[in-house]
């Protein structure tokens, strides 16, 4: 016992002493740590979670900015039980989600498809792959003024190729209650399928290559194999894509804003465009911010359903 | 309820004092110390103003220009984007303890937003102490007042309504240019004639329910309700629409497919329309001739009369007005800017199309500083003169802003409907009327 204390002891000891200095040491590096991720967190604080709280207080009041801090008047929860009842708002939820559901799985779609295309031994794929991601980086502005072209009634391309095909009166697009939300669900689909096919790429690479040299032995064809192996290999991936295409597109305000200015009419007014309105164009500050927690909380119902449903629908790779 | 005060007094006799009775400085050398009361400033001070127009577009030489005959006060100048973002951000600046001593506002509705909210000082003092500025400004048409009697922003530009003409077209056509007097049956009947294979005769209609009902024209009530089932709304509106539906007047649908609402000088200046109701905030495209290169000299007509209108107003009105912040630390140094950007410095203003409404200096002056150096080269400058200068333009300000941005938003919405075709013209006034007393019910 003695002799296995004298020999324990030491490690005892120095396994004390190494506690204590790893202590100190966690002590210093964390605050070094801290150091590091201070701008970041600092503007974090800043410029999202200060706002957050302010909209979160703003939106129990009626605020117009231009009246300062001091005219900010109380008024509990009218500000929500406006929103509840305000059918322009609940019209442009409605177009929130037909913009959503019209752009985020066709985006998705096009981003498998485009991937699938390049994800083989493709002439010049890289290139391929730079140019399909472009859209997906360049200014908004650029992109917004390309397409006000494309889509001009009487002098676009687009209207051109179709009376070239015979199509006798092609829509006006951006100048049509009707054809507006289709041509921008159109851009935002051309916008974003590069970036979701760069995503399935990286997923697609991944995918080990003994199941297809099994499923190639057991004579599977190509869509066997791609019902079979890839797709649901890609689950995480596709939900992935389609929670952030939901979250992001739900949010879209840049390119209307650009194009269309919500119109013709409110044929374009999307939920967050509204709050803009209200908020921007209205002064309705406190309204505008309680509009955007409603919107939150769609947004959250949406993606926590999504999140259920993926346990069922995702396969993870253990 | 959001109503304020213009007076509205004759114009006629406004424009008179103005030209005939000021002083005329010299060309090109404004005098910075104008008529001004003899004030001793403090040394060391800085003027931070914020204005709307680029420090590049004249407002920079106009500071540079004060500074250089005020030794001892800075004036720092910022620009913001009169948009809605960028008003916002005035707006934040004003509250947010930003120093600002002087600030411009472009719109009534903003105007009545700021100083009804305490963010503009009271300068009815030195108005009053001012015998020129008060003789002009208790003589001019539409100064805004919360209160008769109290200042609060002074009027530095007038933007008077009329016709850009495309003179060549019309020589190669062998159709006269419209003189004053003209009616709005032969403007229509003028576009007619001008449309051709490859231009439409004009990009739109005058605005004559502006025209004929003047200020607060939306509302009726004192704002209670709205005025818009006034048979001058569905007259104007139907005008226009017919209009393009005859294909005399340029496609609504390729308005709101190239984004042209706010800025059309394209149309005009490419020849696709030859007659263009705008103001001289324009001319400047028209000046610009890298950007908007043509071949053609562009000449003007006052708008048309209207029928049954004994004296009827111009589209637009009085604007650019000027505010003292109300926490600026030298409301002196501040006064005396402010004076000078209605005044003398008012020509530095002239490039960026802005007519002064208080004219120090003649109307060679103004011709020369708005039409810039290839004035022979591009304008018919006697028919500009013409319009500018016309003693029976009647200018107007609002007095009502209640609901205001919504009813703009509505009206935008409708309007752009029934143009492109998927409403009629009783639907859009009955959806108008009804969505604008709904906005008006909400607001009170």
């Amino acid at each position: 016992m003695i002799n296995g204390k004298q020999k324990i002891a030491p490690a005892v000891l120095a396994g004390t002493e190494t506690k204590s200095r790893r202590t100190r040491s966690r002590g210093k590096s964390s605050w070094q740590g801290y150091l590091f991720i201070a701008p970041n967190l600092i503007g974090f604080a800043a410029f999202t979670l200060l706002p957050l709280i302010f909209a979160l207080v703003v939106s129990f009041a009626n605020w117009d900015v231009v009246s300062g801090l001091s005219g900010i008047e109380w008024v509990g929860l009218d500000n929500f039980v406006e929103g509840f009842t305000d059918s322009a708002f609940w019209k442009a939820m409605g177009i929130t989600g037909i913009y959503v559901v019209g752009s985020v799985p066709l985006t998705v779609a096009f981003g498998l498809l485009l991937a699938l295309g390049l994800n083989g031994p493709t002439p010049g794929r890289a290139l391929l792959r730079l140019i399909f991601f472009i859209p997906y980086i360049v200014n908004a502005v650029a992109i917004s003024a390309t397409w006000i072209l494309l889509y001009h009634p009487r002098y676009g391309p687009i209207n051109a190729v179709l009376r070239w095909i015979g199509v006798e009166d092609p829509p006006v697009w951006l100048a049509s209650s009707d054809w507006a939300l289709p041509a921008l669900i159109i851009m935002a689909i051309w916008g974003g399928c590069g970036y979701a096919a760069i995503i399935f790429l990286a997923a697609l690479q991944t995918l080990p290559e003994d199941l297809y040299e099994a499923a190639d032995l057991d004579g599977a064809g190509v869509i066997e194999k791609f019902r079979s192996i890839t797709f649901p290999l890609i689950t995480p991936t596709t939900f992935f894509l389609l929670v952030t295409g939901f979250i992001g597109s739900s949010q879209s305000w840049g390119m209307i804003n650009l194009m269309t200015r919500g119109g013709p009419g409110t044929s374009t007014t999307v939920a967050s465009y509204y709050v803009y309105q209200n908020g921007f164009q209205f002064y309705r500050f406190g309204y505008a911010a309680a509009l955007s927690w409603i919107m939150f909380a769609f947004v959250l119902l949406l993606t926590l359903g999504l999140w259920f449903y993926q346990r069922r629908a995702v396969f993870y790779d253990q | 309820m959001k109503s304020f005060k213009t007076f509205n007094l004759n114009r006629r006799q406004v424009i008179g004092t103005a030209i005939g009775g000021a002083a005329a400085a010299r060309l090109g050398a404004p005098s910075a110390t104008f008529a001004a009361p003899a004030v001793r400033f403090q040394d060391g001070v800085t003027l931070e103003v914020w204005g709307g127009v680029p420090a590049e577009n004249g407002p920079q030489a106009l500071v540079d220009a004060f500074m250089d005959a005020n030794p001892g006060i800075t004036v720092n100048y910022t620009r913001y984007v009169n948009d809605d973002t960028g008003n916002t951000q005035l707006d934040t600046a004003l509250q947010g303890g930003t120093l600002i001593d002087l600030f411009f506002t472009y719109q009534v509705s903003r105007l009545g937003q700021r100083i009804g909210a305490g963010a503009a000082a009271d300068i009815t003092q030195y108005v009053t102490d001012d015998a020129e500025i008060n003789e002009w400004i208790t003589t001019t048409d539409g100064i805004f007042v919360t209160e008769e009697g109290v200042y609060h922003a002074i009027p530095t530009t007038q933007e008077p309504t009329f016709l850009f003409i495309n003179k060549n077209a019309f020589e190669d056509a062998g159709i006269e240019i419209p003189q004053a007097g003209w009616t709005i049956d032969e403007f229509v009947e003028l576009s007619r004639e001008m449309t051709g294979d490859l231009a439409f005769g004009t990009y739109g209609p005058p605005n004559t329910a502006g025209m004929k009902l003047g200020a607060n024209a939306w509302y009726k009530e004192g704002g209670a309700e709205s005025n818009f089932d006034d048979p001058a709304f569905a007259e104007t509106y139907g005008r226009h629409r017919d209009m393009i539906d005859e294909g005399i007047a340029f496609p609504w649908t390729d308005v709101i497919a190239q984004n042209l609402r706010a800025y059309a000088q394209t149309p005009f200046l490419t020849e696709q329309v030859h007659l263009w109701v705008n103001s001289p905030w324009s001319l400047r495209y028209v000046n610009d001739k890298e950007q908007y290169p043509h071949d053609f000299v562009t000449t003007f007509a006052p708008l048309p009369k209207l029928p049954d209108v004994e004296q009827q107003y111009t589209g637009q009105g009085i604007n650019n007005w000027i505010l003292m912040g109300a926490d600026t630390q030298f409301p002196d140094e501040a006064w005396q800017l402010m004076r000078y950007w209605l005044t003398d410095g008012a020509e530095y203003m002239l490039p960026a199309g802005k007519i002064p409404t208080y004219l120090t200096f003649d109307e060679e002056t103004v011709v020369a500083g708005l039409l810039g150096p290839d004035a022979e080269e591009l304008y018919d400058v006697e028919a500009f003169r013409s319009v500018t200068f016309d003693p029976d333009i009647r200018y107007f300000t609002d007095t009502i802003t209640t609901g205001a941005a919504e009813i703009t938003n509505l009206l935008t919405g409708l309007e752009d409907r029934l143009l492109i075709g998927e409403i009629d013209i009783d639907q859009f006034i009955t959806d108008l009327k009804a969505g604008a007393d709904d906005i008006l019910a909400g607001a009170s």
